[in-house]
């Protein structure tokens, strides 16, 4: 049976090798969960950054952004999430 | 995940940037939950299976570290041992428990309708006290206790937990066989006066209001077919009518009675357990069953059990005096042999004297079926 991102990514007619490096899930823009992270860059309450590849930033944007978990490979950040972006270094 | 984070965890402070220390765990495959930033200050906590190598890899970064709590489960053991009440007391929760995880307490009985529940429960605490510390129950044996009472079919008995679930399933009420095939006429079975009458078959002879004696036919089996032709069959029908019974005793001008002497025992049981075979030193005796609290603060009751001393005393009977009283105590005693279905219509007395005795005639007019 496909996953979730397998059946997206074939909807999509999208290669299946695109999203290896990491993937970003959010909830409801009140919870965001980033696997297959980097590091994390910048942290503050209103912006944090996270590397994603050694070219790309995950920027998140919003206001009392907290990190609840953080391990080796995922992130999970809850707060009011406003805008993510992902920015080429 | 992160509720982990809260129970059987430690909570860690160093002096840092918040990147910094997450990249520094995230570097070295330690998962760090709710890290938070204050004032130059990182709070986070981590797994207890992770303190030693989080403390190893801290004394080479950060000397400031300081361990702000500990739950991890050693360490609540470790630090709550050296409270002897707390021990003691989870000590006797888990004896407590243990024992009455393994005894039976209650008894639960239903399905019964006809049959007393106090008569099941009697079989039941025969074979098997309650409470009980022992936890095999052989159900077999006690079904088939329970089914040699009178009026039970089956039952089926089930131990969950400590409770005896017992379901009994009643026999059905017997119908009456009625033989159709021998003709009998419908016979008085009474002195009275009809006061209603159905024939369902047969040649009625009596009407309402016709005065009948014990014996007297009511329905005859035959049909008249014309003049001199009849034909036998089946009577059947319900005749109801006015009856007057009449009920005889004799009182003597002593009578037995039965005092207490003022000798007694008391035996006091728990759990509502009932004393077995007690010794009781008494030839005549009555028990006297009350209910008493030793503690007012655990509520603890018990039985209480108390045997008085009988002794036969005879008695003058009086009767001139007490005429009221022995008439309406032998009424009411003579009122339930009536028949159960009867109405009671009134009832009256006669006395005679005798020498030495006195006859007491009650009679009572009912009207019930008579057939």
């Amino acid at each position: 049976m496909d996953s979730f991102y397998d059946e997206m990514m074939s909807k999509l007619y999208l290669d299946k090798d695109i999203y290896l490096d990491f993937r970003v899930t959010i909830c409801a823009f009140k919870g965001l969960y980033v696997e297959g992270h980097k590091g994390i860059m910048l942290y503050n309450p209103n912006r944090i950054v996270i590397n994603v590849t050694h070219k790309k930033n995950l920027e998140i944007i919003g206001s009392n952004m907290v990190i609840n978990e953080i391990g080796s490979a995922e992130i999970f950040i809850k707060g009011n999430i406003k805008n993510v972006e992902v920015c080429l270094v | 995940m992160w509720r982990f984070a809260l129970f059987d965890a430690v909570k860690i402070r160093i002096r840092g940037s918040l990147t910094f220390v997450a990249n520094y765990f995230i570097f070295h495959n330690i998962n760090i939950y709710k890290p938070r930033y204050n004032e130059g200050y990182v709070t986070f906590f981590v797994k207890s299976k992770d303190k030693n190598k989080v403390i190893d890899l801290l004394k080479q970064k950060f000397n400031d570290y300081k361990i702000i709590e500990d739950t991890t489960i050693n360490n609540l053991v470790v630090s709550n041992l050296k409270r002897i009440g707390l021990s003691l007391g989870l000590l006797v929760i888990t004896i407590c428990l243990y024992v009455m995880s393994n005894c039976t307490v209650n008894l639960d009985i239903k399905g019964n309708e006809i049959v007393p529940t106090d008569t099941i429960k009697e079989v039941v605490l025969d074979f098997y006290e309650i409470p009980n510390f022992n936890k095999k129950l052989d159900t077999r044996k006690l079904v088939n206790n329970l089914i040699m009472l009178d009026g039970i079919a089956s039952a089926s008995v089930d131990k969950r937990g400590n409770t005896v679930f017992i379901e009994v399933y009643e026999e059905l009420p017997k119908v009456p066989i009625i033989d159709k095939t021998t003709y009998k006429d419908v016979v008085s079975a009474y002195d009275g006066i009809i006061t209603r009458m159905i024939s369902y078959s047969g040649t009625p002879l009596k009407k309402v209001g016709d005065t009948v004696k014990c014996g007297d036919v009511l329905i005859k089996s035959k049909i008249a077919l014309g003049e001199e032709l009849s034909v036998d069959t089946y009577a059947n029908g319900e005749v109801y009518g006015r009856v007057c019974i009449k009920k005889e005793t004799i009182i003597p001008e002593m009578l037995v009675a039965t005092k207490r002497t003022g000798r007694k025992i008391e035996i006091n049981k728990f759990f509502g357990v009932k004393p077995k075979n007690p010794k009781v030193p008494f030839e005549h005796y009555e028990v006297e069953l009350c209910q008493i609290k030793l503690d007012n603060t655990l509520c603890l009751l018990a039985n209480k059990y108390v045997y008085y001393e009988l002794e036969e005393v005879l008695e003058p009977t009086n009767f001139k005096e007490n005429e009221s009283f022995y008439v309406k105590e032998y009424t009411d005693k003579y009122i339930t042999t009536l028949p159960s279905d009867c109405v009671f219509l009134r009832s009256w007395y006669n006395v005679k004297l005798l020498d030495k005795k006195v006859c007491l005639v009650i009679y009572y007019e009912i009207e019930t079926k008579i057939t």
